[in-house]
């Protein structure tokens, strides 16, 4: 999976489930498990920061996307939340 | 002093004026209603409307009877109550903490217990009066059970009590108890708000990537850490308030304690102090020992009981101002809390908190008589988590309520214990008509189950039908495993404890054959390998939430265990002292060998020694010899570690070969 050219790969620090769920999400926008999608979001700046120690100016610029996408991503899971039907 | 014997006579006034409240309009309203008749009562109030003094009435008008309580921590606090409203020797605890003989539940008033429990008493001291039933929401199988057997019983009320019940199934609750429905149309007494605090995750550039989490307060490394900040000023803005911080784990407690307490002496905030001599016996009561000094309390299960009820009374005498909890002090517990932090929406990496929990843990925020107002501040990592507390947990008042008693492992406790009471197998299908599965569902689905279960303990030898159509149990083995509420597979274990096997052996089988079976585990499997090779019992589960309930049931049937060798072979036999041992051993080491090791060990040793695995650690029966070839091995590359090493070995030989360190 990628995000703004970061290369996420499955494994420690992102459980199966979480990696499943966010591939859902950013490959097809699907929200097919919103817990592990959600903590799957809360992992992938630390996942980020840990690939790109020693980065140069250009990396840390696409780190800056990269966040940007994340957020964006935050945000629009939260727009559709409501419509999940969850606990109705 | 001897109990009392004869009744003392107490009114719902007495209550009101023992008790120094006055009726607000959901009590008056409740209290009209137990006077005029002497139906099955269900009330629905806000949490902080005082719904329990309402139980409290009930009792008293019947003359005592049982209250249900889910945690040890609200029988506690019931306990204590009841005592000022009937006299402490005429009330009576019993749960995991406090054990009380059959006797001496017969000779009580007002017997304060667990669910669990009282389905072990029912035959023994079969409820009478009334069953006031605390947060009715939780209808675990006990509590199911325990309802539809006490429905049966003539002359005997129950009284409901929740806050958290969706308004579908106050219907279906009403019409399966035939309880008239209490559901005053009032407001919480004390205004309670609930605010989401961003913490996102997010990277600071310069001068590395460096991953923080941005927050109100400034950029942090840890949550724990703007948490205890966060808390430190919620002190220091308010000097007359409390805080409740509410963590899904022990650990995240206990870190939590410790920062906290750092914070509010950076702050100058920790006002009093508590002047209390904490008895350590594991981390968690040696971490509080150093916080209480700063006004800061732990309350969860690895704290020792002692401890546990220290805390509770020094935080309501606001002598504590801040007490991390992760779930013992979340359900109807009335503590001058004003502020509760709710660390985090997740209870497990793979759980969201589910609506009814948050309410209930929202709901210690701000008690009637205690604060002005309460405030809940809920710590949410993106708009995501925001979206879903604004829009999925506050917009729904309750989860919807599912019978659980179709489960295989619950029903076969249950059809036992039906066939011990009734003896006739359509007595033991009819039960099921009366059970909530049946009111909600369908009766037939749940008694061709039952039936089912009926057939494969006869096949098993464990009951035999006579000509007559009569049910009864080959062996008095069966029959007291019938009575307390056990299954054939933990009687069959419990039955072994003593005499074949070794204490490492009898958690292996407890594990295997009691626990496994009794939940959908995610993941959860011995790590045979690498533990045996340290001769640990280590265990792999896919959350510390996990670990705890596994945990918790393999506890459950050491205790268990105890009582039912004793009732075969009598309380100071060698049978029920081997069972009793276990359950001490284990509850001692399942809390913190791992913990201590991963505080002590280098990362990188810590996951070669128990990689991927360890959520819940065990132990076997190790020699100082064990212990002597485990740390020659993890350190056989590391010379240079030989401090880490000694260290390393005292922790071992401390905490696997002390099981009189009781927790």
């Amino acid at each position: 999976m990628r995000i703004a050219g970061f290369e996420i790969e499955e494994g420690w620090p992102l459980w199966d489930s979480e990696y499943d769920a966010l591939q859902a999400w950013f490959e097809e926008k699907r929200i097919d498990d919103l817990p592990h999608l959600l903590s799957g979001l809360r992992k992938l700046p630390a996942i980020l920061a840990e690939q790109s120690y020693g980065a140069g100016e250009e990396e840390k610029r696409m780190l800056v996307e990269a966040l940007k996408e994340i957020n964006e991503a935050s945000r629009e899971i939260a727009s559709r939340i409501p419509n999940l039907g969850l606990y109705h | 002093m001897g109990r009392l014997s004869v009744h003392p006579e107490v009114s719902p006034e007495d209550v009101r004026r023992l008790l120094g409240v006055e009726w607000n309009e959901a009590q008056r309203q409740a209290v009209d209603v137990l006077q005029s008749t002497k139906k099955n009562v269900l009330l629905v109030a806000p949490t902080g409307s005082g719904k329990s003094a309402v139980g409290y009435c009930a009792l008293a008008l019947s003359g005592g009877g049982y209250y249900l309580a889910p945690t040890r921590a609200l029988c506690y606090e019931k306990a204590e109550e009841l005592s000022r409203i009937f006299g402490r020797d005429n009330v009576v605890i019993t749960n995991k903490d406090y054990s009380a003989t059959p006797h001496l539940l017969r000779s009580a008033l007002v017997r304060v217990t667990t669910p669990f429990k009282l389905a072990q008493y029912l035959t023994s001291v079969p409820p009478s009066g009334t069953v006031v039933v605390d947060e009715v929401h939780n209808l675990t199988p006990e509590v199911e059970t325990i309802l539809t057997e006490v429905k049966r019983l003539p002359g005997v009320r129950v009284v409901a009590l929740s806050a958290t019940l969706s308004d579908e199934d106050v219907a279906r609750m009403a019409k399966w108890l035939d309880a008239v429905v209490v559901e005053p149309q009032v407001k919480r007494p004390v205004p309670l708000t609930v605010k989401a605090i961003q913490a996102t995750p997010t990277i600071k550039l310069d001068p590395e990537p460096l991953p923080v989490l941005s927050t109100p307060l400034g950029d942090y490394l840890s949550q724990e850490e703007f948490i205890a900040n966060y808390t430190a000023r919620l002190l220091t803005e308010e000097p007359d308030a409390c805080v409740l911080v509410w963590a899904p784990t022990r650990r995240m407690c206990d870190t939590l304690a410790g920062l906290i307490a750092e914070a509010v002496i950076n702050r100058g905030v920790y006002a009093l102090g508590a002047d209390a001599r904490i008895l350590s016996s594991s981390p968690s009561d040696e971490k509080l020992a150093q916080t209480v000094r700063a006004g800061v309390g732990i309350h969860h299960g690895g704290v020792s009981q002692a401890n546990r009820e220290l805390v509770y009374n020094l935080f309501r005498e606001k002598k504590l101002r801040v007490v991390a909890t992760a779930y013992t002090l979340t359900q109807g517990v009335n503590l001058p809390a004003r502020h509760v932090v709710v660390t985090t929406l997740f209870e497990t990496q793979e759980k969201l908190m589910d609506p009814s929990t948050f309410h209930q843990l929202a709901g210690r925020a701000g008690r009637p008589g205690l604060d002005p107002y309460g405030a809940v501040h809920v710590v949410v990592q993106s708009e995501a988590e925001k979206a879903y507390l604004e829009e999925v947990i506050l917009k729904t008042k309750a989860t919807p309520l599912e019978s659980r008693i179709a489960g295989d492992w619950f029903l076969t406790k249950m059809v036992m214990h039906l066939i011990y009471t009734t003896k006739q197998r359509g007595a033991v299908l009819s039960f099921f008509d009366s059970t909530f599965y049946a009111a909600v569902r369908d009766a037939e689905e749940v008694k061709t189950r039952a039936a089912e279960v009926v057939e494969r303990l006869r096949r098993e030898g464990v009951i035999q039908e006579s000509t007559g159509g009569a049910l009864g149990f080959t062996s008095k083995t069966w029959e007291a495993a019938a009575r307390l509420f056990m299954h054939p597979e933990e009687a069959r274990l419990a039955r072994d404890i003593p005499s074949t096997l070794s204490y490492r052996a009898a958690v292996e089988n407890a594990i295997t054959y009691v626990v496994k079976p009794q939940g959908e585990w995610r993941s959860f499997d011995q790590a045979a390998k690498e533990a045996a090779q340290f001769g640990l019992l280590t265990y792999y589960a896919s959350s510390s939430y996990e670990a705890r309930q596994i945990s918790d049931l393999a506890q459950a049937f050491f205790d268990t265990a105890a009582l039912f060798n004793a009732a075969l072979h009598g309380w100071r036999s060698e049978q029920a002292k081997a069972a009793r041992d276990v359950a001490e051993r284990f509850s001692y080491a399942d809390m913190d060998v791992f913990r201590e090791l991963r505080e002590t060990l280098p990362h990188s040793i810590f996951k070669n020694f128990v990689r991927n695995f360890a959520r819940s650690v065990i132990n076997g029966t190790m020699t100082p010899e064990d212990i002597e070839a485990a740390a020659d091995r993890i350190f056989w590359n590391r010379r240079g570690d030989g401090k880490l090493k000694e260290e390393f070995r005292k922790i071992l030989l401390n905490t696997l070969t002390q099981p009189e360190r009781r927790v």
